[in-house]
């Protein structure tokens, strides 16, 4: 019987990611991006989201970018964690689309950060500094 | 943009990044401090220095480690616990929720106006109030 429930639990899993993967929010954030070319940084822009989702992102930049090319994309989280803590999305993938809709990008790993450092809201006078693990 | 300074904490755990902040936002856009995590171990490193502790988490019970994320917060400031549902309803063993939210699933897509009216509802559930 074990494998058939364990059978089932990974069929409901896969159904999961798979409903969640086309499922879109309409959020717009800033964004940082670097777009890829033989490993190395080809060329590098802000813009902002049009939408996310847990297959990729829809943004939109100044210039058209081409498809095809890995994008690594910081998002911003606008809203600061006790207001002193900024957060971001680091989200590496693939351009798969771009025309006039956007710049379609397809999600291969993502991450959230905390922003470099934050300084203890509490001791404002000691500028104490604590780094944060990216 | 800062977060509301005094207003309640909501912590939200999920690992589906598009919803979490979408979320994440609407909550915002209600007047409350949210806190988004991929996590719970992510969220145990971010409410560490949350003063007050966290007054409502939202989470998917299916995610690793979330009874221990609970505990850990009880110990500080018992939080009211909402959860995410999307296939089937799901419960957390010894956790007593006050709301449930239905992740959206399909193509078909979300309507912020729908959404807000959702996050009012819950809200009003837990018994905090929308700011606008």
């Amino acid at each position: 019987m074990a494998p058939v429930a364990a059978g089932k639990l990974t069929s409901v899993a896969a159904f999961r990611s798979e409903q969640r993967a086309h499922q879109r929010y309409p959020i717009i954030f800033d964004l940082d991006y670097k777009l890829f070319r033989r490993g190395r940084v080809e060329h590098q822009g802000s813009g902002r989201t049009l939408n996310i989702g847990s297959g990729g992102v829809l943004l939109e930049t100044e210039g058209a970018l081409p498809s095809g090319h890995s994008i690594e994309l910081v998002i911003h989280w606008p809203f600061l964690l006790e207001g002193v803590c900024p957060l971001k999305l680091v989200m590496r993938g693939r351009i798969v689309r771009s025309d006039a809709k956007g710049v379609a990008v397809q999600a291969k790993h993502h991450e959230f950060r905390t922003a470099g450092a934050r300084v203890r809201k509490n001791k404002p006078s000691e500028g104490r500094v604590r780094s944060m693990a990216g | 943009m800062n977060e509301p300074s005094g207003a309640p904490a909501i912590l939200i755990v999920d690992e589906d990044v598009g919803f979490l902040w979408w979320l994440g936002e609407l909550f915002h856009e209600a007047g409350y401090r949210s806190i988004p995590a991929l996590s719970c171990e992510q969220a145990l490193s971010l409410v560490r220095d949350v003063q007050g502790g966290i007054d409502l988490l939202v989470v998917s019970p299916s995610m690793q480690g979330v009874s221990g994320l609970i505990l850990t917060l009880s110990r500080i400031h018992p939080p009211k616990v909402v959860l995410i549902q999307d296939l089937a309803t799901e419960l957390i063993p010894g956790v007593w929720a006050v709301a449930t939210l239905q992740r959206p699933l399909g193509p078909e897509p979300v309507s912020r106006q729908e959404w807000r009216q959702k996050i009012g509802e819950i809200l009003s559930q837990v018994g905090f109030r929308a700011a606008s």
